[in-house]
C-alpha cells in the first residue's frame, strides 16, 4: 500500500476547504467577505465568487440582525462569538445557520475583521419548531378543553388536571382541586365500589371507554360523569399513572330517563284510547241490560237482562286481566289447562271478524295439549298472532292456519336457541299465506312499538307483549317469513303429561251454609251490600259494616259470636291486615278471608304469610266467594 | 215502519240494540257484525236508518260511512263511538264531518238511543 505525498500547506487547505461539510468564510471589519468556501455554494446556493465582496449584513433575517450585531460586538470584548441566525439562501427562503467567530488580527495586532465556521441547523430548528408549536397546542388543548383532562396515580393522587377538570367539579383552579382531592376514592367518587371496579378494569384491560360513575362536586352535589382512561407502564410494566379525560353527563341521563318517562306516557296514552273504547261498550251494555230489566214485567226475561249485565261484568273483569297482562304486574294466573280451549275459542272469535277472502284451518290434536298456562295470555297470544296474519293477508286474502300438535324436542329436532332445552313440548303454529316480510323486519318485530300498521290499526305493542308471555312460559317463540311467501309463527311451550281438570260447570249448585257468622268489611257500601247479599243468599248470618275500626270493635264486643272474617285490604284508619292482627289478638285461630283488588301492598304469597286463609281478587264472583267461604269453614271444622 | 240496520262488531251490544229498538217499537232490524257485511246488506235490501259502531276491525266505522253515503247521500246514519286515541268524540266528530246525521257516544241509555232514532226519524 503506497502512502500519497505529502501536499504543501496551500493544497492540503484546499482539500479540506472542498470536502468540509460545514462552512467557513472571512470578512474585513466592515463585514465584507473575502473568503468564502465552496461548502457556501452547496448549503446557500451562492458560488463563492458571489459572495466575497457583499456584506454579510444583508443576507441576514431583519429580525435577526439586531441579535447577530450586538453579539458581534459583544465578541470584540471576548474575542469570541456563537450565534443562531437566519440566513437567507439564493433561492430567497432563509436557513438556520449555527456560527461561531473568531477575530482577526493583523500583524500590527490591528483588528482586521472575523474569521466564521457555520453550520446548517435548519431541520434542527425545524424539528424544534415544531416541537414547540405541538407543545403549544397540547397546553392550548388542555386549558381549553370541555372535557376534564387528568392525570392520577394508582393509589387515588391527581397529578394534574385542566381548568375544565376543576371548573366541572367547582373548584377555583386545578391546583386548588389537586390540593383538595387527598384521596380520589373518599373525596371524589360518590361510591367506593367504583373506584375499585375502574382500577381492577384499568389492571386487568390497560384502558377503559366510557366508564360512568357518580362523582362528588366541592358543593357536595353529586354528578354523573363518564370516564375514558389508559394507563401509562414503566420499564418493568409496572402502572405509573393513569390519564385520560372525563365528561359531565348529567344531564345526558336526566335527558334519557325523562325520554323513558315519554315513551311509557305514550304507552299509557296509547293504552288508555283502547281502554276507554273497550270499557265504554261494555257499560253500554251493562246500562242497557240494567234499565230494559228494570222495566220488564216478564221475569224470564228480566232473569235474561241480568244474565247479560252479569256476562257485561265478566268482561269487564276479562279485560282487567288483560290490561294487567299488557303491564306485566299482573297476578297471573297459571294452572293445568288443556290449551286446545283458548285456541279453538280465540280461532271462532276471529271467523266473525274475518273476511271471506280468508280461509281459517284449525288443525288440533286430539290429546296431549295440556300446559301449565294461564287462559287469559295463551288466548291473547292466539288472538294477537292470529289477527296479525288476518291483517297481512286482509287485501289479498289467503289461507289463515293454526295448528296445535304435541311435540317431544331431542337434540335433532330442538331449536338452535341455547336455552332451548329439549323434552316435551306443544307447538303451536299459526301461518299465513300473505305478504311476508324481509329480514329487517323480522329482526324488529319482537320491539315494543314497532309496527308496520297504520296509526289507527295498532300500537305495535301485540308482539312484544306475546314475546313477554311466551318467555313468562318458559316457552319459545321462532318466525320464519320470506317476502311474498307468508309468515309462521311457532311457540313452543312446555307440555304437561297430565290431563287439566274440566272447568266447573257454572250452572252447578254452589256450596251454601247453615248459618254461620260472617264478619263482612268494606268501606264501599256498595261492595258491602252486595256481599252481604250473596252470603246471606248461601245461608250465612252476616254483620256488614264500612269502618275498620268499628269492625274491630263489634268483634270486641262479642268475639265468640263470629266464625270467619271476609274484609277489604285497603281501608281508611285500619288495613284488613291491620285489623285481621288485632282481632287474631282476641282470637288467634278465626279464619280471615281477603278480598282486594289489584294492589302493590299484597298478593297471595303475602297474604298467606299474612295469615289470611284465602285470597280473592276482585272483583268478587259469587261462586268464588261461595266456594272460599265452604273450604275455609270446612278447613276450621276439620282442625 | 222503518227498516233500520246494525252494525257493530260486539255481538252482545248489538243483541241489546235490537231489543231496546224492538222495545220502542221498531221490528223491522237487520245486524250486520262489520263495515264490510253491513254495506253489503245495505247494496241488497234499502234502509231508512243505519246505526255504526265506528271502531271495528276490518272495515271500520268511518269508511263505512263514506261507502254508504256514496251509496245513498239521503241515508240516515247514527254513529256510535266508545272511545279512541283521546276520547269518543274525536272519532265522532270526523263521523259528522263525513255524514253521520247523528252521533251517539258510548256509554248512553235506552232514553237516549231511542229519542236520537224517533228525532232522525221523524224529520
Amino acid at each position: 500500500m503506497s502512502i500519497p505525498d505529502q501536499p504543501n500547506s496551500e493544497q492540503f487547505l484546499r482539500i479540506i476547504m472542498d470536502n468540509m461539510v460545514d462552512m467557513v468564510n472571512m470578512l474585513d471589519a466592515n463585514g465584507i467577505f473575502y473568503f468564502v468556501s465552496p461548502s457556501h455554494e452547496r448549503i446557500l446556493g451562492y458560488r463563492p465568487e458571489e459572495m466575497i465582496g457583499t456584506n454579510a449584513y444583508e443576507y441576514l433575517h431583519a429580525e435577526d440582525k439586531e441579535r447577530v450585531v450586538s453579539s458581534f460586538i459583544n465578541s470584540l470584548a471576548t474575542g469570541i462569538a456563537h450565534e443562531i441566525f437566519r440566513f437567507r439562501h439564493k433561492d430567497g427562503r432563509y436557513m438556520w445557520l449555527e456560527a461561531s467567530s473568531n477575530l482577526i488580527y493583523d500583524s500590527q495586532g490591528i483588528f482586521a475583521g472575523v474569521v466564521v465556521g457555520s453550520r446548517d441547523v435548519t431541520k434542527r430548528k425545524e424539528a424544534e419548531e415544531r416541537l414547540r408549536e405541538s407543545e403549544e397546542n397540547f397546553r392550548s388543548i388542555y386549558n381549553n378543553a370541555i372535557d376534564g383532562i387528568f392525570q392520577s396515580t394508582p393509589e387515588g393522587r391527581f397529578l394534574s388536571v385542566n381548568q375544565a377538570f376543576a371548573r366541572i367539579f367547582g373548584y377555583a383552579s386545578p391546583e386548588e382541586m389537586i390540593t383538595a382531592i387527598a384521596d380520589i376514592s373518599v373525596h371524589y367518587y360518590v361510591n367506593q365500589e367504583d373506584r375499585k371496579r375502574y382500577v381492577k378494569i384499568l389492571e386487568e384491560q390497560g384502558s377503559i371507554e366510557g366508564f360512568e360513575f357518580k362523582a362528588r362536586r366541592k358543593d357536595g352535589k353529586e354528578i354523573w360523569i363518564s370516564n375514558n382512561t389508559w394507563t401509562i407502564y414503566d420499564i418493568n410494566d409496572r402502572i405509573i399513572r393513569f390519564e385520560g379525560s372525563v365528561k359531565d353527563i348529567t344531564e345526558q341521563k336526566s335527558l334519557a330517563l325523562q325520554l323513558l318517562q315519554a315513551q311509557k306516557m305514550e304507552a299509557v296514552g296509547t293504552m288508555a284510547g283502547g281502554i276507554a273504547h273497550d270499557f265504554n261498550n261494555i257499560l253500554s251494555s251493562m246500562i242497557g241490560y240494567t234499565e230494559l230489566a228494570m222495566c220488564e214485567p216478564d221475569e224470564k226475561e228480566r232473569l235474561s237482562d241480568l244474565q247479560q249485565v252479569l256476562r257485561s261484568c265478566d268482561r269487564a273483569k276479562s279485560l282487567i286481566s288483560r290490561i294487567l297482562a299488557f303491564s306485566r304486574i299482573s297476578a297471573v294466573d297459571r294452572r293445568l289447562v288443556d290449551l286446545s280451549n283458548p285456541v279453538r275459542e280465540a280461532v271462532k272469535l276471529l271467523r266473525s271478524a274475518t273476511p271471506t277472502t280468508i280461509q281459517i284451518r284449525l288443525n288440533i290434536a286430539s290429546n296431549d295439549t295440556t300446559a301449565m298456562a294461564d287462559l287469559t295470555q295463551m288466548h291473547q297470544v292466539v288472538m294477537n298472532l292470529c289477527t296479525n296474519a288476518v291483517h297481512a293477508m286482509r287485501e289479498t286474502g289467503g289461507v289463515l292456519e293454526v295448528n296445535l300438535t304435541p311435540l317431544d324436542a331431542g337434540q335433532d329436532n330442538a331449536l338452535t336457541s341455547p336455552d332451548f332445552k329439549p323434552g316435551p313440548y306443544l307447538l303451536l303454529e299459526v301461518k299465513d299465506t300473505g305478504h311476508g316480510m324481509d329480514d329487517t323486519i323480522v329482526k324488529l318485530i319482537f320491539d315494543p312499538f314497532f309496527t308496520t300498521k297504520g296509526a289507527s290499526e295498532g300500537t305495535g305493542l301485540g308482539l312484544s307483549v306475546v314475546f313477554g308471555i311466551v318467555k313468562g312460559h318458559d316457552g319459545h317463540i321462532t318466525v320464519q317469513s320470506k317476502p311474498g311467501r307468508g309468515t309462521t309463527f311457532s311457540v313452543y311451550l312446555p307440555r304437561i303429561q297430565a290431563t287439566a281438570p274440566q272447568e266447573t260447570d257454572p250452572g252447578q249448585k254452589v256450596a251454601g251454609g247453615s248459618g254461620e257468622s260472617i264478619l263482612f268489611v268494606d268501606d264501599e257500601e256498595m261492595l258491602v251490600k252486595l256481599g252481604r247479599g250473596m252470603l246471606m243468599k248461601l245461608g250465612y248470618t252476616v254483620s256488614d259494616v264500612t269502618d275498620s275500626s268499628l269492625a274491630l270493635e263489634m268483634f270486641m264486643e262479642d268475639p265468640e259470636t263470629y266464625d270467619l272474617v271476609v274484609t277489604d285490604m285497603t281501608m281508611p284508619c285500619m288495613t284488613g291486615l291491620e285489623l285481621v292482627r288485632e282481632i287474631r289478638k282476641i282470637r288467634p285461630e278465626i279464619p280471615a278471608i281477603l278480598c282486594t283488588g289489584y294492589s302493590e301492598l299484597i298478593n297471595e304469597e303475602k297474604a298467606k304469610q299474612a295469615g289470611f286463609n284465602r285470597f280473592i281478587l276482585k272483583p268478587v264472583h259469587f261462586r268464588e266467594l261461595a266456594d272460599a267461604v265452604r273450604d275455609v269453614l270446612a278447613e276450621q271444622k276439620t282442625i | 215502519m222503518a227498516r233500520i240496520l246494525l252494525i257493530d262488531d260486539d255481538e252482545q251490544f248489538r243483541m241489546l240494540l235490537r231489543k231496546m229498538l224492538e222495545k220502542a217499537g221498531y221490528n223491522d232490524i237487520e245486524e250486520a257484525n262489520d263495515g264490510s257485511m253491513g254495506v253489503k246488506l245495505f247494496r241488497q235490501h234499502p234502509f231508512d236508518l243505519v246505526i255504526t259502531d265506528l271502531i271495528m276491525p276490518d272495515k271500520e266505522g268511518i269508511e263505512t260511512i263514506i261507502e254508504l253515503t256514496g251509496e245513498n247521500p239521503q241515508i240516515k246514519i247514527i254513529a256510535m263511538s266508545g272511545g279512541g286515541r283521546v276520547g269518543p268524540q274525536d272519532y265522532l266528530e270526523t263521523a259528522k264531518r263525513l255524514g253521520a246525521s247523528r252521533t251517539l257516544a258510548k256509554p248512553f241509555n235506552y232514553s237516549e238511543l231511542v229519542d236520537t232514532v224517533h228525532e232522525l226519524l221523524s224529520e
